[in-house]
């Protein structure tokens, strides 16, 4: 029963959401430092807790930091129900409209990144998989380590300077050059979209690659490959007609698991592409305990975590119909 | 490679074509372009000077002077005195202030050596390059000339010839040519403080500004953004009074201010020509609307620093309001209203959560730039000149800021040429750059004297035994300054004075003398004391200092301990900010304690607030003599009163050691050259400063 399986998994997911909810509530509460610092700034701050402490009491409570933690526990909760995440101290704006813009911009980063490191990695790590100890293998794989384990920090700089700096191909960063629209805005974005969009790609795919690859190493030794061979299947067809549809779950299991990572972790590719990310909202906002936001930011991306792993739930049914049977004869 | 090679070379080609279509020869060097008629006023003469010399015309007569005018970094300088003679004004020479006065009828020129700032009939005028004395006499800048006497300086950089044209001369030509073709050029009234180049047509090329501030969100009182910075310095908002380029308080919105006998109010007298950008005028409601609305909303923010002295404002007429104390705080409540800008009555009286507002309104100010638009992906903002600015147009029409992420980002930026400076109040360029940056002959580093003190040590007054004032001297021998400086700052820093406060800090006393590492003296001093007890430092552990401030102290205790002291970093307060503050500022419980004073923390009151015991201080010296000295920076009325009292301070430092400076720094704003001309340095803050914005020349 599809049906029910797909609503055992809302359920749990369901539970995950209220966990998080709550465990975010508690976790930006209890780290160091006291937010009035950044409210107010270091030498107001110092100020007003030297000589006069009562107004520092007033401007707490004006933020609503005055209050025992249960009750700002329930206004939190109350306000999440009616997709109220508050209002960003550091942004002067509501929580929502902040993320809705660096959500925007991440995913104009991120989807196409997803999409073409998923196709380069799968189809490529099939292939040095299914080839395996051969010339492709042999080429592809210390590429791709190489590749893995170059920090995209540094890769991104490389191609600053070597690009942008050095040949003025391409920006030395941001997302879009100011004053222009229409069409030529669009093609803006995508010239600025290149070089981070690469750095990316090479990342992820290298590491699409390497589960690809030990995926259809494992999966080319099941006894159906060498029947389909033995019906006189050439290479190619039994490679991408069958054990190609069954290597995919774990690579898909694994994108999924990676999105929440890759739309918080591509900070770093942020930064040095000064792209206005969620990576680098997230990484301000704790900077400057703006916690209102970064509950928000947290939220999301549990969100856009579960909807990615639902995602993949619902894809390995379609690719493998033992996990649905499975789930619902148990 | 070889594909990459004629890529390149293409490159090179098409580069160093536009490079010679689009550049140029400098604006001021086409005598044609500036001065349109210039060849029928007869400015320019036949003569060719030598190689190296400079030629004077005056109204397309040659001067004689007996010190040739010479050029130094691309400013040319001519002898004042031989000029101003020759048009008939009074010139004389002060020896003990080292200043040049011309009078001419009711035009007064002060000219102090040194100083780039000078005054005309009183009012202060930026000079490019510090006046300065050659075989004695006093060179000044040619550019100061035309904006001190409404003449027009035109250069010919072929034959090497300054032509000045005086008003007077300039008034008889237009006459005879009058008639022929109105010259509305020769109408507009030349800017007077300080001035964007009189006439000229404006340079069409954009400046872009880097920033490292935040642009988002589109709100003026957010601390951490851009806007309030770029603000702060007069920019789109304007302050009742500013800063000059040597951190004078001068006037600006009010032309002038009477301080009341005892000292607790000012009157200040608006200009009555100022405009906010929707042509609604700046009046004295305005004025009081703004204390009262920083009181009402903005207590506890930066925005609301001089809300301790501030008592309330009354309005006298439309252009005339007083602002009432506490305190007699003259000097400290001006040096915050020269940062602190107005904000127009009719626009904020409707808004009840200024730090929630971001609406494009908030950008409307009455400075010399008008905010236009901000592209949020873009992270750019675009500012025009404002014509109708009361003191002149700017001297460039588009200024853009662009936000960065990171300090790369923007060195790579300016390397490129795709900013022409970095713009942040306060936020220099780390030394680590330097190199990378010192490689481009079109970037100037910016260096100035910092105006904070990285580190210092303060002593408890308290707590034996650093109230005992051999101690404080033995441990101000025993530190090895050399080393300190190097790892704090690198090349950038230099071993501090005993007064304390740094070089650029107004009222600075370079006579004090330095301090000495001599752990041999401070053994000495230590003999007669017998001190046996562990002595704690006590290091600021503020996050993202904590590092520096912890490496410091254990410096500290490493020398300290080689003289024969048992000092100790206080564990209690690593990590832990809090209880830091608690013990520093609340219990002031410590021996030794090891922080950072900030700019602001250093210009408004010389740092006296870290080191006294004193209503608004943090420290524990209460020391009668240093109320004194103290009182007499805070009380002061007017800019010589402030820096009588910085001098006495330093005075004190040095004698009786309550705190000792480890390191003065040299801070970087790295700037562009290629394009335009004319940045103005202002002390510790650097070159993109309201001066600058007058002064720019397009090349």
């Amino acid at each position: 029963m599809p049906g029910l399986y797909l609503v055992s998994r809302i359920g749990r997911y369901l539970a995950a959401f209220l966990l998080i909810v709550t465990l975010n509530f508690f976790l930006a509460r209890f780290m160091p430092g006291d937010p009035l610092i950044h409210l107010l700034g270091e030498e107001s701050y110092n100020y007003l807790y030297v000589h006069e402490p009562d107004t520092l009491e007033g401007v707490k409570a004006q933020y609503g930091l005055d209050k025992p933690l249960p009750v700002q526990y329930c206004l939190y909760l109350a306000g999440c129900l009616r997709g109220d995440f508050g209002w960003s101290y550091q942004y002067g704006q509501p929580v929502f409209a902040v993320i809705a813009f660096r959500l925007k911009w991440t995913l104009v980063l991120l989807l196409p990144a997803t999409v073409i490191s998923v196709l380069l990695g799968a189809c490529l790590g099939a292939l040095s998989g299914w080839e395996k100890g051969r010339r492709v293998d042999l080429i592809l794989t210390p590429l791709f380590l190489f590749f893995y384990t170059l920090p995209t920090y540094c890769f991104g700089m490389l191609l600053i300077l070597f690009f942008a700096f050095s040949l003025d191909l391409f920006p030395l960063g941001g997302m879009v050059s100011g004053n222009i629209s229409g069409i030529r805005r669009l093609v803006n974005i995508l010239w600025h979209l290149c070089l981070p969009l690469i750095v990316l790609v090479v990342h992820n795919t290298a590491y699409n690659y390497l589960i690809m690859r030990n995926a259809v190493v494992q999966v080319k030794t099941e006894e159906y490959v060498l029947t389909a061979l033995a019906k006189g299947l050439k290479e190619r067809q039994v490679l991408f007609g069958h054990v190609f549809k069954n290597a995919l779950p774990p690579l898909v299991t694994v994108v999924a698991l990676d999105f929440g990572f890759l739309l918080a972790g591509a900070l770093l590719v942020e930064i040095v592409f000064s792209w206005q990310g969620m990576g680098t909202l997230i990484y301000e906002s704790v900077i400057s305990r703006d916690y209102p936001l970064l509950q928000g930011c947290f939220l999301i991306l549990a969100i856009c975590v579960m909807l990615a792993n639902f995602l993949a739930d619902v894809i390995c049914a379609f690719l493998d119909p033992r996990i649905k049977e499975g789930e619902s004869n148990a | 490679m070889k594909r990459c090679k004629k890529f390149l070379s293409i490159l090179l080609v098409v580069a160093v074509a536009a490079g010679l279509v689009l550049s140029g020869p400098p604006v001021h060097s086409q005598a044609g372009a500036t001065s349109p008629d210039a060849g029928q006023r007869g400015l320019i003469a036949a003569d060719i000077p030598s190689e190296h010399g400079v030629t004077i015309h005056i109204d397309g007569e040659l001067l004689a002077c007996d010190v040739p005018p010479l050029i130094e970094e691309g400013r040319t300088l001519v002898p004042l005195r031989a000029l101003f003679n020759n048009i008939g004004a009074q010139v004389e020479w002060e020896e003990e202030t080292r200043t040049v006065t011309a009078v001419k009828g009711d035009l007064t020129v002060r000219v102090t050596v040194g100083s780039s700032l000078a005054h005309v009939s009183d009012k202060p005028v930026a000079l490019d390059v510090p006046a300065k004395i050659v075989n004695g006499r006093t060179l000044i800048p040619v550019r100061f000339v035309s904006e001190s006497l409404g003449a027009r300086v035109t250069w010919d950089g072929a034959k090497r010839l300054v032509s000045v044209a005086t008003a007077a001369f300039i008034a008889k030509e237009s006459e005879k040519i009058a008639g022929e073709k109105p010259t509305e050029e020769l109408a507009e009234k030349p800017a007077t403080t300080p001035s964007g180049g009189g006439g000229a047509p404006l340079p069409q090329k954009e400046l872009v500004l880097g920033t490292l501030s935040p642009l988002d969100p589109l709100n003026l009182f957010s601390s951490d953004g851009a806007w309030e910075r770029i603000c702060s310095t007069g920019f789109s908002h304007l302050h009742l009074v500013r800063f000059d380029p040597d951190l004078n308080v001068i006037p600006c919105v009010a032309e002038r201010w009477e301080v009341s006998p005892d000292g607790k109010s000012i009157k200040f007298f608006l200009n009555k020509n100022v405009k906010w950008h929707d042509g609604q005028e700046v009046t004295a409601e305005d004025v009081k609307f703004t204390f009262e609305y920083k009181l009402k909303h903005l207590v506890g923010t930066d925005m609301c620093t001089a809300e301790p002295f501030f008592k309330d404002a009354a309005v006298v007429d439309k252009y005339t309001v007083v602002l009432n104390l506490k305190e007699p705080v003259v000097m400290m409540l001006l040096k915050e209203l020269a940062i602190g800008y107005l904000i127009p009555k009719h626009i904020w009286e409707n808004v009840n959560e200024p730090l929630k507002y971001t609406d494009k309104r908030n950008m409307i100010g009455c400075g010399p730039y008008i905010f236009e638009d901000y592209d949020r992906a873009a992270q750019t903002a675009t500012f025009r000149a404002n014509h109708n600015y009361f003191q002149g147009r700017p001297s460039v029409e588009t200024v853009k800021i662009k936000y960065f992420k990171n300090f790369d980002h923007v060195v790579l930026a300016l390397k490129k040429g795709e900013i022409d400076a970095v713009s942040d109040y306060s936020m220099p360029v780390p030394g680590s750059y330097a190199p990378a940056l010192a490689s481009d002959k079109n970037i100037n580093l910016g260096e100035t004297p910092g105006l904070q003190v990285p580190a210092y040590l303060g002593f408890s007054f308290k707590n034996h035994p650093t109230k005992e004032k051999v101690f404080r001297e033995a441990v101000s021998y025993a530190i090895n300054y050399e080393n300190i400086v190097r790892s704090i700052c690198g090349k950038y820093g230099e071993v501090p004075g005993k007064g304390l406060i740094p070089p650029s800090m107004p009222g600075f006393y370079p006579s004090v003398s330095k301090l000495e590492y001599n752990p041999q003296k401070a053994r000495q001093l230590l003999a007669s004391l017998n001190i046996k007890e562990p002595v704690y430092v006590l290091p600021q552990t503020r996050p993202g200092k904590e590092e520096i401030m912890v490496r410091v102290a254990e410096m500290i205790c490493g020398q300290l301990k080689e003289v024969g002291i048992d000092a100790r970093i206080d564990q209690e307060v690593i990590g832990n900010y809090s209880k830091w503050k608690e013990k520093a500022w609340k219990e002031r419980d410590f021996s030794i304690l090891v922080g950072h004073m900030t700019v602001f923390g250093v210009l408004g009151d010389a740092g006296g607030s870290y080191l006294i015991d004193y209503p608004g201080g943090y420290g524990t010296c209460a020391d009668q003599k240093y109320v004194e000295a103290y009182e007499k920076v805070i009380y002061a009325k007017d800019n010589s009163e402030m820096k009588e009292g910085v001098k006495e301070m330093q005075y004190y430092h040095a004698r009786e050691l309550p705190g000792i400076a480890l390191a003065w720094d040299t801070v970087l704003y790295p700037f562009r050259t290629d394009k335009f001309d004319g940045w103005i340095m202002q002390r510790g803050l650097g070159p993109v400063c309201y001066h600058t914005l007058f002064n720019l020349k397009q090349k």
